[in-house]
């Protein structure tokens, strides 16, 4: 059963198109990652499909419209910055969202103890670091157990302590078998949380599906020689049907293979030229590159 | 969600805050206090008003001339405290992106209206039972000979307070939904009295010389409740020159402006990005 599906969802302010046409679905069970440059209408499709802003076209429905128009009650979402009233403190922030969930008795130990924020319960919202607030903000997205989470950039603004706590409470989450709609431009954060992923750039969906069908099953290949053949092994390369990218820096060359091509075949191909390789690596390709490659082309 | 539940998670929201607990405090002790200080520079005196000799221990500080009194001085205190309570009630919503927080979690916007409504109500209530209760302490220590007919404030006169208290929140809500910023929005409700009234001294003298110019907004609230002296002085001199404007187009303008700014208040929610 689709959780999200969304068709034709556009959005413009004045003459900027922040969304374009865009089709996605996301199916129960999924950790989809939703990447994308800064401005890339990522938090304006979550605000879209949250309430919070109107559409200029297109439609959405959660959970196949099983809850009605107001199937947020079912879902847990931190929309960009944490947003709670400053001058109460947890416990009575994470009630009223509990009142508003129609939660009665939310397990408020349980989700502060989680998120490592019970001894300052009784603190005012106001006096958290932001660390603490974003981790707040997690406790209130899981109070009446949602079908479904959002998470727009939830380790924007921490320090690297910050985002490997919350980094660490996401996995838990997600390991429970909820549906995760996380937006992120931490590439290496969504390849190591995100089952399924989809770009976007200035409003478009650019790719979609499972993480291992997105990434190009062709590695990158890093390889050095003597100083005194390296420009013999650069015409050799640049002019061979193996190679379809080639970078050298600093005498070290990387470059990705044709498909079909082995790195092994570089080995020999220098040999059979009289090049003896001092250095040849294989390393598969990141999310990262990928990211980059698509949403440059 | 019903109302009473709207209303109760509103009462969460903002029953901790400090300023809303500063205004309902000002509410309450300045209500008294003016009350006071009305009976303590009043009651040994003896003044004329237009012929008329007045002596206000006697005339305006017992029943049931009091309640009027009372509500007179109470109506200062809805437009100044209780607009902008009203204009705290969105603002800080809106500043706090709490509003947006609160649709993100699962209330529609059509909640939002109910649940600031109730409070509005809530509150148009709570002022209304000081303006009562003051009323009858002050009434039960200074009238003589109290009974039931003369100690019982009239129907019409609670009404009116009850809906000068929800249309200047109803007013100082609708600026806060539009301005979206505290102080900005606290200033453009006090600066709009003095506009409307300017405007309509403007028009009433060099373009249209009706009385439909005082119909605008402020002047009808604010003419719910009248100062009591010249409606005594009529009774007194038997005349009816100093006759305040008729009480019935008011009411019938109050309930309509009430209307308007509640539809043009869940109109902006609808419609707002949050």
């Amino acid at each position: 059963m689709p959780v999200l599906q969304i068709n034709h969802l556009t959005k413009r302010y004045g003459s900027l198109c922040a969304l374009n046409d865009l089709d996605l679905t996301i199916e129960a069970g999924q950790v989809f990652g939703l990447l994308g440059p800064n401005g890339s209408g990522k938090t304006t499709l979550l605000a879209i499909i949250l309430d919070v802003i109107h559409s200029n076209g297109g439609t959405f429905q959660w959970f196949d419209g099983k809850y009605g128009d107001n199937p947020r009650r079912h879902i847990g979402a931190l929309l960009e910055t944490p947003n709670f009233y400053p001058y109460l403190n947890a416990d009575q922030n994470l009630n009223l969202i509990a009142t508003i969930k129609q939660v009665k008795n939310p397990p408020l130990d349980e989700l502060l103890e989680l998120v490592q924020l019970k001894d300052r319960r009784r603190s005012a919202f106001r006096s958290y670091s932001l660390g603490m607030k974003q981790r707040l903000a997690l406790a209130a997205c899981l109070i009446g157990d949602p079908h479904v989470l959002i998470l727009d950039e939830p380790t924007n603004g921490l320090d690297p302590e910050g985002m490997i706590e919350v980094r660490h409470i996401i996995q838990k989450i997600a390991a429970q078998g909820k549906t995760i709609i996380l937006a992120s431009h931490m590439l290496d954060e969504v390849e190591k949380i995100c089952s399924h992923v989809a770009i976007i750039k200035k409003g478009k969906r650019l790719a979609t599906g499972e993480v291992g069908s997105i990434l190009n099953k062709q590695p990158t290949v890093e390889l050095s020689c003597a100083e005194s053949d390296t420009e013999k092994l650069r015409l050799l390369l640049e002019n061979n049907l193996l190679v379809s990218q080639l970078n050298l820096k600093a005498g070290r060359f990387t470059l990705e293979l044709r498909e079909g091509h082995q790195p092994g075949e570089l080995n020999q191909l220098a040999f059979e030229n009289g090049i003896l390789l001092q250095h040849l690596v294989s390393k598969p390709r990141s999310l990262e590159m990928e990211f980059l490659e698509i949403t440059r082309s | 969600m019903n109302p009473f539940h709207l209303l109760h998670l509103e009462w969460k929201k903002f029953a901790p805050n400090g300023t809303f607990r500063i205004l309902a405090l000002f509410y309450v002790v300045f209500y008294i206090l003016s009350t006071w200080l009305t009976f303590l520079i009043g009651q040994h005196s003896t003044f004329s008003f237009h012929g008329a000799s007045i002596n206000p221990a006697a005339d305006l500080f017992t029943f049931p001339r009091l309640w009027e009194l009372i509500a007179y001085i109470g109506s200062w205190l809805n437009l100044l405290v209780l607009g902008l309570m009203g204009v705290f009630l969105m603002t800080l919503e809106l500043n706090n992106r709490t509003l947006r927080q609160n649709v993100i979690s699962g209330l529609s916007r059509s909640e939002v209206f109910v649940g600031k409504i109730s409070a509005v109500i809530a509150i148009a209530v709570v002022a209304t039972c000081c303006y009562l209760l003051l009323g009858a302490v002050s009434g039960g220590l200074t009238s003589t000979s109290i009974t039931l007919g003369t100690a019982l404030p009239a129907p019409d006169g609670i009404l009116r307070y009850f809906v000068q208290s929800t249309g200047y929140l109803l007013l100082g809500l609708l600026i806060g939904l539009f301005i979206r910023q505290t102080a900005l929005a606290t200033i453009v409700y006090v600066i709009f009295f003095f506009i409307e009234f300017i405007f309509s001294q403007i028009v009433y003298w060099t373009i249209w010389k009706s009385r439909a110019v005082f119909l605008l907004p402020a002047h009808v609230l604010s003419n719910l409740i009248h100062f009591p002296v010249p409606k005594m002085v009529n009774n007194l001199v038997g005349s009816q020159t100093m006759a305040g404007p008729t009480s019935d187009m008011g009411w019938i303008f109050a309930t309509g402006y009430i209307v308007v700014f509640a539809g043009l208040i869940f109109w902006r929610l609808r419609k707002i990005d949050l």
